[in-house]
Parts: C-alpha cells; sequence; structure tokens
C-alpha cells in the first residue's frame, strides 16, 4: 500500500483526485492528507513520509519545483500534476518524471500509480531531480535526459548524442564517447524530446544530431557522415528538411 | 597607268562589241521596210536600243523609248519591261546611273508581276551593275547575289557566270582580292564546262588583273598569257591587242622595260591592222612612258607626241593632258641637242614645259579628272622650283595639295564604305595589306579610329547583349523564386485555414455535447461516472488541440483520438455500441500520414444518425486498407442506413460531410492528388470510404 500525500493550491483539483484514488485505486494507494501551499506540504511531507507525493506545478507565486529544492532529500516518488504548462511537461520528459495532466484521466491515474508501485525500491528519484532542476535551470546550455535502461536510470547530456537509430520498439543511442546505449522506447518518443533541440529525423530508422554532421553526399535522398564515422541513409522524403535544417 | 587597266577590263564585262554597227545598220533598214505599229516592229525597236547602248547611248534613249510608247499602245507587258531595261542601260552607257535605276525599277516591277525569273534576275543584274557605277558597292552586290541566286535556281549557266563575273569586279573594286578571285574561278568553271572560249580569256584577263593587284606579278603574268593564247587561237584580233597592252603594263610595273615595250610594239601592229586609234594612242603613250623613264628623251617626246596628235584627233582630252604631261617632263629633262631638233631653244626649255603642263592642267580640270591635274600641279610646282621662283611654286604645290587633300577625301569616303564591307564580308586581313597605298597613310589614321570605333560599338553591343541576358536571368530566377514563395505562403494559408475551419466547425460541437453529458452525469449524481467523463474530454480535447496544430498526422496518431472519441461516445449511450479498427498490415501506422481527425464526422454521423436510432447492440468497424498508392479509411455501422433515416438526417449529416469533403479537395488541390469520399448503402447501415493519397513521412 503505498502512502500518499496530494499538494495543490487548488481544492477541486485535490477533491478530484481524491475521488479517482479512492474510485479506481484504493486497493494500492492510501491518501494521508493533502496540502493547498508549498509551504504545508513541505512540512506535511516531512511529517508524513508519503511514498508517493502528487505535485502541482504552479501554485500561486511559487512551484513544486520550489518545494523540492527545499528538501534536503527526496526520498518519495514525484507525481506532477498540471494542466498546461508545456515547458513543464518538457521537462519532466527529458527526466523520465511522472506526470498527470488535469483534468486526470482515470486510466492514467491508475497506470501512473502502478508505474510507482513496481519502482518505489530504486533511488533514482533524486538523480531524476538533479536532472530536472539541471534542465530548468539551464535553459541555453545543454540540457540533460534521463534514459532508462536494463541496469538503471542513465543520465545524458544532450551535446553527447551523436544520433538515434530505431530498432522496431527499441532505440539505440550513440554517444559521442562511443558508448552504445539501448532503450526500450520507440524512436517516435526521442524524436518527439529531441526535435526542438537540433535533432532531425533524417529516415524511419535515424535521428541525428544535427551538430554531429560532417558531410552530406548528395543522390536520391543522400547520406550523411557523422563524426563518428557512421553514414547515415537520408530519406528522399526527408532531404528538402534536411537540407533546409542544415543551410 | 592602273586606271587604265580598269578601264580595258571594263569593256569586256559591259559585253564589248564592235561590231554591232552593222547589225544597227540591218535593223534599221528592217524599221524602214516594215512601218506597221505591231509587235515585229516593237521587236525591232527594242533591238536597236540594245544595240545603241555601245555606241550612241543617246539614239538609244530615244529608240526605248519609241519602243515604251508602242508596247504601251499595243499592251505588250513583256517587251514594255525590256524596253524599259534598255532604256536603264543606255542611261547606264551615258553614265546617268541614278536615271537608270528609275527605268530598271519599272522594268523589275513589270517582271515581278510577270513572274518572268530571267527577266527579274537581268535587270536586277544592271541594278547591280547602276550601284557599282554609283559606288554604291554593297547595294551593287547584294543585287548581283539576288540575281545569281535566280539564275542558279533558272540553271542558267551563262547568266550566273556573268553575275559571277560582276561580283568579282565588286570584289575587285572592295579591294577583296581573294573573294574577287574565288567569283572569278567560278565564273571559269562554267566558261571551261560550256567550252566558251572567248569568256574565258575574259576571266583569265580578270584573275590575271587580280594578281597583278595582289604583288603576284609572275601569276598573273601566267594568266594574261594564257588569255592571250585563247585570243590568238580565236583570231580575235580586238582581244590579242588588249591583252598584249595589259602584258606590257605588267611589264612596266615590274621594271622590265625592254618586254614592255615589246608588247606595246606588237599591240601596236594589231591595232593599225584594226585600224583602232584608240587601241594606237594607249600604245603609243604606253611606249613614250617607258622612254622617258629610261632617259631616252627623243624617242620619248616622239612617241608622245605621236600619242597626243592621235588623242587630239580622238577628241580624248584625258589622253591628251596625260600625254602634254609626259612630254612637259621630257622637255624639262631633255639635254639642248634632243630640244634642238624639236624645235625648242634651251633657253625656253622652262617656258615651253610650263606652257605644255598648264595646258595638260586645263584639259584635266575640264574633264574632272583630279589625279592628273593634281600631278599636273605637282609637275609645275617642281618646275618653278628649278627655276627658283618660289612663290609660284608654293603656289602650284597649294594647289596640288588642296587636289590630292579632296581625292584622299574621296578615297577616304571608299575606303570606309570598303572597311564596313570588310567586316561583313569576313575577309582575311593580308590582302587589304597588300592594297594599303602609300598615299593612303593619312587614310589609314582616319581608318584606324573608325575600325576602334567600329570594335568600340561592337564590344560594346556584345556587352548590352550579355548585361541583358543576365539581367533577364536574375529576374527570371527572382520572379520564379517569388512564385515559390507565394505558392508555399498560399499554401500555408490554406492549410491554416483549413485548420482554422475545422476547429470552428468541430471542437463546439462537440466540446457542448460532451459538457451537457457531464452536466447529465452530475444531475444524476453519478459522480464517478462524471470524473471518469471528464478525464477522457480532458484527454480527448488536449489531443484534437495537438493533432489540429499539423496539417497531417500520423494514421496511429489520429486512430488514437478517434478511438477516445468513440469511448467517450460509447459512455455517453450507456455502452450501446461496440467499435473494432482494423488496420491493414501493409500500412505502418507510425509512418502514413492523414489530415486529422478526417474521419470524427462519419463516426459521429454512424453513431447519433445511424446507430443510436437503432434498437440493439451497435457496432462501427473502422477499416484502413492499402488500395495501390491510395489509402482507403472505412467507417461501417449497422444502424439504420440512411434512406430510413433521410428526413432527420441529411441536414446534420451534411455538415461532416461538408467538411470533410471541402478538405479532401483543398488538399487535391494543393497536392494535385485524387483523393474522395464515397457514401454507400449496405444491407444493415452504412459504409463510408474515404480514400486519401498514401502519405509517407519517411
Amino acid at each position: 500500500m503505498l502512502k500518499a500525500v496530494i499538494i495543490d493550491d487548488e481544492p477541486h483539483c485535490i477533491n478530484r483526485l481524491s475521488e479517482m484514488l479512492a474510485d479506481y485505486c484504493s486497493d494500492k494507494v492510501q491518501l494521508l492528507d493533502s496540502f493547498s501551499s508549498v509551504k504545508e506540504g513541505i512540512t506535511g511531507i516531512l511529517k508524513l513520509h508519503p511514498d508517493v507525493v502528487f505535485l502541482d506545478v504552479q501554485m500561486n507565486d511559487k512551484t513544486g519545483f520550489d518545494l523540492l529544492n527545499e528538501l534536503s532529500e527526496i526520498n518519495f516518488e514525484v507525481i506532477f500534476t498540471t494542466a498546461y504548462e508545456k515547458y513543464a511537461v518538457q521537462a519532466f520528459k527529458f527526466s523520465a518524471i511522472d506526470y498527470l495532466l488535469k483534468p486526470v484521466d482515470a486510466d492514467d491515474v491508475v497506470a501512473a500509480v502502478n508505474k510507482v508501485t513496481k519502482k518505489i525500491s530504486g533511488n533514482d528519484i533524486s538523480q531524476k531531480i538533479d536532472t530536472l532542476f539541471h534542465n530548468l535551470q539551464n535553459n541555453q546550455a545543454s540540457k540533460r535526459i534521463s534514459i532508462a535502461t536494463v541496469d538503471g536510470i542513465s543520465f545524458v547530456e544532450i551535446n553527447d548524442i551523436i544520433r538515434c537509430q530505431g530498432q522496431i520498439n527499441y532505440t539505440v543511442i550513440f554517444l559521442k564517447d562511443k558508448q552504445k546505449i539501448t532503450v526500450a522506447k520507440t524512436l517516435k518518443e526521442f524524436e518527439e524530446l529531441l526535435s526542438d533541440h537540433n535533432f532531425y529525423r533524417v529516415h524511419n530508422s535515424h535521428l541525428v544530431n544535427l551538430a554531429c554532421i560532417k558531410k552530406y553526399h548528395k543522390g536520391k535522398g543522400g547520406t550523411i557522415s557523422m563524426i563518428d564515422h557512421s553514414e547515415i541513409e537520408v530519406s528522399s522524403r526527408r532531404k528538402e528538411g534536411l537540407l533546409a535544417r542544415l543551410c | 597607268m592602273k586606271a587604265l587597266a580598269f578601264f580595258s577590263c571594263f569593256i569586256f564585262i559591259y559585253c564589248a562589241a564592235s561590231a554591232q554597227q552593222s547589225i544597227i545598220d540591218s535593223l534599221q533598214k528592217k524599221l524602214k521596210e516594215h512601218t506597221q505599229q505591231d509587235t515585229i516592229t516593237l521587236n525591232n525597236l527594242v533591238d536597236l536600243a540594245f544595240y545603241y547602248k555601245d555606241i550612241n547611248p543617246k539614239k538609244g534613249i530615244e529608240t526605248a523609248n519609241e519602243a515604251i510608247l508602242l508596247a504601251q499602245k499595243i499592251k505588250d507587258e513583256k517587251r514594255l519591261a525590256t524596253a524599259y531595261n534598255y532604256t536603264g542601260v543606255n542611261y547606264t552607257a551615258q553614265g546617268n546611273d541614278s536615271t537608270a535605276l528609275i527605268f530598271f525599277d519599272k522594268s523589275l516591277t513589270i517582271r515581278k508581276q510577270l513572274n518572268d525569273q530571267k527577266g527579274i534576275a537581268s535587270t536586277l543584274h544592271n541594278i547591280g551593275m547602276s550601284y557599282f557605277n554609283l559606288s554604291d558597292y554593297r547595294k551593287a552586290l547584294d543585287y548581283q547575289k539576288d540575281a545569281f541566286e535566280i539564275l542558279k535556281s533558272l540553271k542558267n549557266k551563262t547568266g550566273m557566270a556573268i553575275t559571277l563575273n560582276s561580283i568579282g569586279v565588286v570584289y575587285l573594286f572592295l579591294s577583296d582580292y581573294p573573294k574577287a578571285l574565288d567569283n572569278y574561278f567560278d565564273a571559269l568553271q562554267i566558261y571551261e564546262q560550256n567550252h566558251d572560249e572567248k569568256n574565258k580569256a575574259i576571266a583569265f584577263i580578270n584573275i590575271g588583273l587580280v594578281y597583278k593587284h595582289l604583288g603576284n606579278y609572275n601569276k598573273s603574268l601566267e594568266y594574261q598569257m594564257k588569255a592571250l593564247d585563247i585570243s590568238k587561237k580565236m583570231d580575235d584580233l580586238y582581244n590579242v591587242q588588249n591583252e598584249l597592252g595589259n602584258l606590257g603594263e605588267t611589264y612596266d610595273d615590274i621594271g622590265n622595260r625592254k618586254n614592255a615595250l615589246s608588247y606595246f610594239q606588237q599591240a601596236m601592229i594589231i591595232n593599225e591592222k584594226l585600224a583602232n586609234n584608240r587601241g594606237i594612242a594607249s600604245n603609243l603613250i604606253n611606249t613614250g612612258i617607258v622612254y622617258n623613264g629610261m632617259g631616252k628623251y627623243d624617242s620619248a617626246i616622239f612617241f608622245l607626241n605621236s600619242a597626243f596628235r592621235l588623242y587630239r584627233q580622238l577628241n580624248d582630252k584625258y589622253g591628251m593632258s596625260n600625254a602634254l604631261s609626259y612630254i612637259s617632263n621630257s622637255y624639262l629633262k631633255a639635254p639642248e641637242d634632243v630640244l634642238s631638233e624639236n624645235g625648242i631653244r634651251p633657253v625656253s626649255r622652262y617656258a615651253k614645259a610650263i606652257e605644255l603642263q598648264q595646258q595638260g592642267l586645263q584639259m584635266a580640270h575640264k574633264i574632272g579628272n583630279l589625279s592628273t591635274e593634281s600631278d599636273g600641279w605637282q609637275n609645275l610646282s617642281d618646275i618653278y622650283i628649278d627655276q627658283k621662283d618660289f612663290t609660284k611654286a608654293l603656289e602650284a604645290y597649294k594647289k596640288h595639295i588642296a587636289i590630292r587633300d579632296s581625292i584622299l577625301g574621296n578615297e577616304k569616303k571608299n575606303e570606309i564604305t570598303r572597311l564596313v564591307m570588310q567586316y561583313d564580308f569576313d575577309k582575311k586581313e593580308a590582302a587589304s595589306k597588300a592594297e594599303a597605298d602609300k598615299n593612303q597613310t593619312i587614310a589609314n589614321a582616319e581608318i584606324k579610329r573608325q575600325v576602334l570605333v567600329n570594335n568600340l560599338i561592337t564590344a560594346g553591343a556584345a556587352m548590352l547583349i550579355i548585361a541583358s541576358i543576365l539581367i533577364f536571368i536574375f529576374y527570371k530566377r527572382k520572379r520564379d523564386a517569388e512564385e515559390l514563395r507565394k505558392e508555399a505562403e498560399y499554401k500555408a494559408e490554406v492549410a491554416d485555414t483549413e485548420m482554422k475551419a475545422l476547429r470552428a466547425q468541430m471542437n463546439p460541437h462537440f466540446i457542448f455535447n460532451s459538457l451537457n453529458s457531464i452536466g447529465d452525469y452530475i444531475s444524476r449524481h453519478d459522480v464517478k461516472t462524471a470524473n471518469y467523463y471528464l478525464g477522457k474530454f480532458g484527454k480527448m480535447m488536449r489531443m484534437i488541440l495537438e493533432n489540429s496544430e499539423h496539417t497531417q498526422v500520423s494514421l496511429a496518431d489520429d486512430l488514437k483520438a478517434l478511438e477516445l472519441y468513440m469511448q467517450l461516445e460509447a459512455l455517453r449511450l450507456n455502452g450501446q455500441f461496440d467499435y473494432e479498427i482494423k488496420v491493414d498490415d501493409q500500412i505502418d501506422q507510425e509512418n502514413t500520414m492523414v489530415p486529422p481527425l478526417i474521419l470524427q464526422p462519419f463516426v459521429e454521423n454512424s453513431i447519433w444518425h445511424g446507430i443510436a436510432q437503432n434498437e440493439g447492440m451497435g457496432k462501427i468497424l473502422i477499416e484502413i486498407k492499402k488500395e495501390d498508392e491510395m489509402i482507403n479509411c472505412m467507417v461501417e455501422d449497422n444502424g439504420i442506413g440512411r434512406l430510413a433515416n433521410k428526413e432527420t438526417r441529411n441536414e446534420k449529416k451534411s455538415l461532416g460531410m461538408k467538411i470533410t469533403r471541402s478538405r479532401i479537395e483543398m488538399m487535391n488541390k494543393i497536392k494535385k492528388t485524387k483523393g474522395s469520399v464515397e457514401l454507400f448503402d449496405i444491407a444493415r447501415g452504412t459504409r463510408v470510404e474515404v480514400k486519401l493519397p498514401l502519405a509517407l513521412n519517411f
């Protein structure tokens, strides 16, 4: 049984989520309490030691990040809740942190709770939160992503990624230090994650870091040489878009 | 002496004939015998006019005029044209070429009307001749060439040869010796084919003349000899004397005075036989000039005086003035005994020389022969200098210079015309160099300037053309780019409008229906369902908004949204229908792109106007298949069908259909594809087929 708290500045949101948990997750989650400000939340967490915290991103003039920042140790899972903060959602995705979009969908709540139940033992959470803060603070500099692998979670600077290669339902990430990371995520997910950060999908199975292209060779679609000497085929449908991005 | 040589060659070109007098006599006789105003008389008049041209052009003009009047009277167009032509020919013979051109023009007009090709060629040839005489060499060439083309098409060899010869003469005057030679040789070839020995001789003479101008005296002499041989064989004495005279001049030119004298003598013998006084005079003066050059003044004075007397007899002032000038020169240089022999006291040597020189001058002036006049003044000036009468010497010299300058002016003009022609006909420069006369240094400077100007103009024009081409290319590129940009903008605009239309039509419709449903659950105190529904609704809205940002989304994403929609609707209808989504294995859902929510309106129709109206469990089947380069998206329901529900269905159905149809039409227009929407009434329910072009993302 997970011990949970909800921190949200809007009472109707607390009510809705409480009801959802009661209706669909009563066997897995026990809601200890709920708080409506950052300050109360911190006090509550320190007192109740919850396993999981449903944390609103925007609370009056403060944020859920502020709350986490003020805690010296994070020994609980965090599930952020937000209505439509695009930047925050992007940050969550980068850091592989769970989040729920409001109004919360029942199926999504169940899925999030199930996920937390499975990995409750790990101590990755503080690293993930670190990554989250890194990305939130360094808007200009290189972002970092959390990548869940078979061995645990890797934290990778986006700038260190040369390219990603899709293989049906998993993806291989090629890094500058010649390391390869295999992730059980589709290439499409990485494309969504990285396309705003100078990455471009040149082919059905290739997503490349535009900064790591050494040369483009003409052809029907053509090919590109990357700095790690790999030759990547370019789909003829992507050629034009690629050249537009390069030139 | 060059001038004389040209002259003799010219007589040939103009179809020389001295035996024409007898023909004229017989024609005149015929005219007297046959006085009726008919075709016979007309023929005789026309022929007479032609033969008069070499002997008495004035009479020729009168006769031709008579012929014109008669031809007009009896309405004989063909002979009228001939009469006009011969009028022109006679005017040409008179040296009145501008009048000649008027008559040639009349002749040409009639002949063109009659489509008399040969006649046209003949008139064109004559027009060319007139322009040649008027020193308009460009026009002369044009007309001769036109005449040649016609004659060539008529396969009239003789005519072709005549025009080739004329073209050669024009080139000779333009100092384009290579081209002149080409034409002469072409003419020669024709004469050889025709075994026309007489004309062959003429061609040889002309070729010889060209080689002389080119400074190739060996070749020149060779051809002249050939001509001489032919004429001798044919016993054509008139030509023989002419050729002998020419040979004499050529030998004189190369300083072989002995041979020169010999040929002049041979010529003279023949001329005496022919009683050709003009020829004799020419031989005499040439002999005298040679002797003068040799310093044999007694012989010189003898021959020159003889020539003078003969010229006076012939009333040839040109010859007379030339003879006087050379006699004066001989008197000036002759030793005292020779002077005495000729009845001149040595003390009056200068006075006599001056007197003769002045006489010659006056004659040259009268006939307008500038070069002889100029030479005369120079000679006179030299004499005055010898006398130490510098005032008079200067005066004479000034006149000499003034006239020479005016000659140079004329020559300059001709030279410029020639140069322009030179460019036109792309001639070789080497030939023109040989031609360059030492007297033309001043003209050459002017020519150089002209060439420079011409070059600059040519270069300027070329640059202008290149610049215009470049500007055009840049302009076109810019315009194309602009068009592309506009097209892209248009596309974007269309897509934008499309999406706006989609949001405007699709969202409110669905949003308010959904809100109504939630409101319904709340009023029934079914909080759990209301919450569940709200969550799904939020998710659905989010998806629609995200998809709406793109003109195309992956099939996988679109089907996800559609499924969510169906879940919501199923909830509202208390699970009154089931749905199934089947996608062809051949289709890569992630890589196949479709316009967002293209099927939603049809699913909505099926649910609310097919299934909701029906009793029992509804079923919606969504099937996506690949058909060639299209994907076929089908929505099938087992509702009450269109027919049963005509009234209630028509209005609402048309909204969803309309949106989708117009979206597909827009897409067809932009991408030039063949998307379509079709409705089928099936055994139970309705099926909609939306066909879209297969668009892959990668």
